[in-house]
């Protein structure tokens, strides 16, 4: 019963930044209409950058937590920009065909940079593990999970409580409404993509500070992103919550109770049995942010 | 036809050319050779899918490693010969593929290129994982290559590079001969209607479900035999062939060639091969550059090389001058059996369907007799575009019935089987069968009356099928609805009026015993209005009904024998053009409230 | 205050207004007549800036707004209530006005107008906190007005208001655009009931195939049969 009990927290804590990554994933698809497979990559930079600005730079976990971000974001703002301007008027499957090359782009230039040597971002806390009652819990996964809780949460005030939250609901909703009452769909747009990639760069960083970071983590990452994102229903943010919560349980279940290699089947099988059963995803009701 | 010989000959001459390789090429170039062939065979494979049905499938690797699995099992656990892991591969690799597709196919898609996509790595998975059966991550090794069993004595033929080489160039020839075949049939033709505009292909006749499952499952069987021969090839198979970097591979071939041609695939697969041997020394730097030709080709130019080398090529000569003097043109088969002239040819019941907590359509009956031009007439949003789809089974009723020509419609049908029963409709908004020639898609109209039953479509893979003079048949068709542009023009060229006439054109291709028609004059000028009016009289006075939802009165007024109004969903009133012009239920309707004082 | 002049638009391959001019002036009450596809849907768009006229020009209190993002448009005084409403259905009532407002967020905080709107239509005050999903389709069209007041706008653009209301919650809306027009709003409606149109408004324009095919003062051509006749095709 404990044992179950520890492997359901450390699912939740790696489903809590799954659940992360795929909020960033389906907002891109509610807003933009863009399935983005390169989110992995934002994904990696993030946990890239982290370890290379306290290995290089010496820079405190924090700060190179905070600037890894940033600069993702950046980086997500000029690729918007750039390239996927011109991807507006395509079909789906141009836009796929072309995030999977800037995948396989930015991944494989990645790996010539760095090489494919898994790196491990040093911790800023003590390694001994906390005990509240029968589970325990290092210090760097207490504050994974309660990193992601309040990006989750600040996200969540953002889009109930904020002029650019509605305007970013209402442009989900109706891009033409929005446009008509003078929101600019195309800077929401923009904005959108950056929200989405920081919050991908985040959980890789903070991903990357449990385990370890290297250049094709991207790769499954953004493969369970689009399991939970599919389970959730497309653009349906509370359902990539919960999707991201009940994958990472799920892994841990099977990992802890059959074997850890099949823990990455549970995704596939989840996502098969709810596209045959029910396609519009577990939560999905078309158009509710 | 001298063309034709033309073609014949390069190819045969070519194909000798490669089989001299062996003796003129060095080793590790043929090696290249060999492994461009079995690329070949993947490509064209995904090149059905994507290429000519439309659809993005990112698992063609799944078969890819289920062939090679397939035969490397057989020959290790077996001992099989190649003439018994191939025809192995091939099965697996169909009973895969049928399964596969019926699950993925109702998909659109992200959806349907993410689960194609997961079927794969579940593949991968499968075989990391199951070291028992498939060796885990080192694979299983020492596949032989017998002719039959490796028991029945040293018929080793296959154990020169050359030898690998001459199978693979066999192989692609016979691969690429039947999708040369398929692709110039009317089983092609289908399948570019599906890729240009599904809606469209279904109204005319076309089973989607059908067409996309034969390019898939042919597809994922050319995919099964590459997967069969490259384990014989480097005599092992391990998970790595489900990774997602052949993909990619395969992929970048298929674009970089052509999307949607045969050549395509053949070049891409060539190119990229060579290209690769030429990038040798930068081993690492091969997938950021896949990468970046995914991004740039998509870009810059998405329809890929072979296309664009057809730009500047001169343009063939249209043999349309060269044609022999009109020889008496069968008459056109008549597929609807003439019915009880008493009967209405359709019959709408107590038409309902419900939205949400929305009526849409509420109780509407109406009929449609032979010859008739029936008009469906009402304000915006009273429902009528909706009844039309209810009746073309584009969306399901939720009550009411429907009788065409004597026959009671069961509630759920397929688009394409009310088309098959003789009833075509037009739309008002579509995209339009572009990509192709005014004459060819005339010439898909044709699908339905050309019968394509099973054995007729497996004909069609390995021989030409007898010829229907479909061209003929088109010009005919064309001329009849005054379209003067030449056969060869693109559909894409065509101005709005002409697309609207084209789209007139496919439908009575498709020998319609009833045309339903959605607003055939929206967006035309007073001249192209009056052209298209003239249009459907004639057609009427050929045999065909005709029902239209329209907006324009004059139009209305002045073709229809019978029209129905409706509002809110409801029927309000129906009859001749005078009865419906003085009736007070209608001017309300669509002139407003207090008409009383607009009179006055 | 509005003109537009020699105005083409394309809509995707094929041309929806030709060489279209209409004028609009300030306090004015214009209705913009026609069939369905007729163009005048279009019309309205390429007012608001949602599709760019490839010739002529459309100018606003002398300001050329042709080619503006709908955003620069709306921040000028034009506003637009779509055709279909097009309210948020998974956002409240006050969501729906308060985004309204969104484009002088900083100068008039919507939160300070919205009591303004509240007071014209109460109904919308009790719903307030509803999903605007929820609402009857009267309700919603007393929102998608209200959203488009909340701009203060100089210039609203109503896209059938009417469409598929009921026949009491027309006579409705009906008042309340008349209302709307009373305290000194110019309007520029379009309707496919073409008796309410000009019972309430000054002058009209009748559109056929993207094309002006008339222009007159509303009180006499609903006296004339002209409209009957092009509507019904009697000619």
């Amino acid at each position: 019963m404990n044992e179950m009990l520890q492997q359901l927290l450390n699912g939740t804590i790696i489903g809590s930044s799954y659940a992360l990554l795929a909020v960033g994933l389906t907002l891109i698809f509610g807003i933009m209409r863009i399935v983005n497979f390169a989110h992995g990559e934002f994904y990696m930079i993030g946990g890239v950058l982290c370890f290379y600005l306290i290995d290089l730079l010496h820079l405190n976990y924090f700060v190179a937590l905070f600037l890894a971000v940033v600069l993702a974001m950046l980086f997500g703002a000029v690729l918007e920009r750039s390239v996927l301007r011109w991807l507006k008027d395509q079909s789906i499957d141009s836009t796929i065909i072309v995030t999977i090359g800037l995948s396989v782009f930015i991944q494989n230039v990645v790996l010539l940079a760095i090489g494919p040597v898994p790196k491990s971002i040093p911790s800023a806390f003590g390694n001994a593990p906390l005990a509240f009652g029968p589970l325990t819990i290092t210090p760097v996964q207490l504050f994974v999970m309660v990193v992601t809780a309040l990006v989750i949460v600040a996200f969540h005030f953002l889009l109930r409580h904020t002029y650019i939250g509605w305007a970013m609901r209402a442009t989900f909703s109706d891009r033409d409404a929005a446009r008509l009452v003078g929101i600019d769909t195309d800077r929401i747009g923009t904005l959108t993509f950056v929200l989405g990639s920081g919050m991908a760069a985040l959980a890789g960083a903070l991903l990357g500070s449990i385990y370890l970071v290297y250049p094709s983590m991207g790769g499954t990452a953004v493969l369970k992103a689009f399991i939970i994102v599919i389970m959730g229903g497309l653009g349906n943010i509370m359902g990539a919550i919960t999707g991201g919560l009940l994958l990472g349980i799920a892994e841990g279940l099977v990992s802890g109770f059959i074997s850890s290699d099949y823990s990455e089947a549970i995704g596939f099988f989840i996502v098969i049995a709810v596209l045959l059963f029910k396609p519009q995803g577990l939560f999905g009701r078309k158009g509710q942010v | 036809m001298g063309m034709l010989k033309n073609g014949f000959f390069w190819s045969a001459l070519l194909i000798l050319v490669l089989a001299c390789a062996p003796s003129a090429l060095p080793n590790y170039q043929l090696h290249a050779l060999t492994m461009a062939g079995i690329f070949v065979m993947l490509t064209s494979g995904l090149n059905l899918i994507h290429g000519y049905v439309g659809r993005l499938s990112l698992g063609h690797t799944a078969f890819y490693g289920l062939g090679g699995y397939t035969a490397a099992l057989v020959a290790t656990k077996l001992g099989g010969g190649l003439l018994l892991t191939i025809p192995a591969a091939i099965l697996v690799t169909v009973l895969f593929g049928l399964a596969l597709g019926h699950i993925t196919l109702r998909f659109r898609g992200a959806h349907f290129v993410l689960v194609t996509l997961a079927f794969s790595a579940i593949l991968h998975l499968f075989a990391n994982n199951l070291v028992d059966f498939t060796g885990g991550p080192m694979g299983l090794v020492g596949v032989a290559s017998p002719l039959f069993h490796q028991n029945w004595g040293a018929l080793m033929l296959f154990g020169s590079k050359a030898s690998f080489y001459w199978l693979v160039l066999g192989f692609d020839v016979f691969c690429i001969y039947i999708v040369w075949r398929v692709v110039r049939s009317p089983v092609g033709d289908a399948m570019i209607a599906i890729r240009e505009d599904e809606h469209l292909a279904e109204a005319i006749g076309i089973n989607e479900y059908r067409y996309s499952m034969i390019a898939f499952v042919l597809g994922a069987a050319m995919a099964g035999v590459a997967g069969a021969v490259y384990a014989h090839y480097v005599s092992f198979i391990s998970p790595e062939i489900f990774h997602f970097n052949n993909m990619i591979m395969i992929l970048v071939m298929v674009i970089l060639g052509s999307v949607g041609t045969v050549v395509g695939p053949i070049i891409g697969s060539v190119l990229v091969v060579v290209l690769l041997e030429a990038l040798r020394l930068h081993e690492s730097l091969r997938e950021p550059i896949f990468g970046a030709i995914l991004v740039l080709s998509t870009l810059l130019f998405p329809q890929g090389l072979v296309l664009l080398a057809k730009r500047f090529l001169p343009a063939r000569p249209t043999p349309a001058g060269t044609m022999p003097a009109a020889a008496p043109l069968p008459a056109e088969p008549r597929v609807v059996a003439a019915g009880n002239d008493c009967q209405p040819l359709l019959r709408i019941d107590g038409l309902t369907v419900r939205f949400g907590g929305l009526v849409a359509v509420d109780n509407v009956s109406f009929e449609v007799r032979r010859g008739q031009i029936v008009s469906l007439i009402g304000p915006n949003g009273a429902g009528k575009t909706t009844t039309l789809n209810l009746v073309t089974a584009f969306i399901a009723r939720s009550g009411g019935r429907i009788v065409f020509n004597g026959e009671e419609l069961p509630d759920r049908m397929s688009p394409h089987q009310i088309a098959q029963r003789g009833m075509i409709r037009t739309f008002q908004t579509t995209r339009g069968l572009l990509g192709m020639t005014v004459g060819k898609a005339v010439e898909t109209g044709f699908h339905r009356t050309l019968s394509l039953s099973w054995p007729r479509i497996f004909r069609a893979a390995v021989a030409p099928l007898p010829d229907m003079q479909l061209a003929a048949r088109a010009d005919r068709i064309l001329r009849e609805v005054g379209l003067t542009r030449d056969r060869d023009e693109q559909t894409a060229n065509l101005s709005y009026g002409e697309q609207r006439l084209l789209e007139v054109a496919v439908a009575l291709a498709a020998d319609p015993a009833l045309l339903v028609l959605d607003e055939p004059v929206a967006g035309m000028n007073p001249e192209e209005t009056a052209r298209m009016m003239e249009l459907i009289r004639q057609i009427r006075s050929r045999g065909v009904t005709v029902l239209l939802v329209e907006h324009d009165m004059k139009l209305v007024m002045g073709l229809s024998d019978h029209i129905v109004v409706l509002d809110h969903g409801k029927r309000i009133a129906q009859g001749t053009p005078a009865a419906i012009q003085s009736n007070t239920e209608v001017i309300k309707a669509y002139l407003g409230r207090s008409v009383e004082h607009a009179a006055a | 205050m509005l003109r537009l002049d020699g105005v083409d638009v394309m809509y995707g391959q094929r041309q929806a207004l030709f060489g279209l001019s209409l004028r609009v002036e300030q306090g004015e009450f214009v209705t913009l007549l026609g069939a369905n596809g007729a163009g005048k849907s279009t019309t309205l768009r390429t007012i608001s800036g949602l599709l760019k006229p490839t010739k002529g020009s459309i100018e606003f209190e002398g300001k050329t707004i042709s080619g503006m993002p709908p955003s620069a448009i709306v921040k000028l005084g034009i506003s637009h209530s779509p055709e279909g409403r097009r309210v948020w259905p998974f956002m409240t009532v006050e969501e729906n006005l308060l985004l309204g407002g969104y484009v002088h967020r900083r100068q008039r905080p919507p939160e300070s107008s919205v009591g303004r709107i509240y007071e014209l239509y109460p109904r919308l005050y009790e719903r307030r906190r509803q999903l605007a999903g929820t609402l009857s389709g009267g309700e919603q069209q007393m929102l998608a007005i209200g959203r488009a007041l909340m701009s203060e706008p100089k210039l609203l653009i109503l896209d059938e208001p009417s469409l598929g209301l009921a026949p009491i919650m027309i006579d409705r809306t009906a008042d309340l655009i008349q209302e709307i027009h009373r305290s000194g709003m110019t309007i520029l409606l379009v309707e496919q009931n073409a008796s309410l149109a000009l019972q309430m408004s000054d002058r009209a324009y009748v559109i056929e195939t993207g094309r002006l095919a008339l222009e007159g003062d509303s009180a006499t051509l609903l006296k004339s049969d002209y409209v009957q006749k092009s509507y019904l095709g009697a000619a």
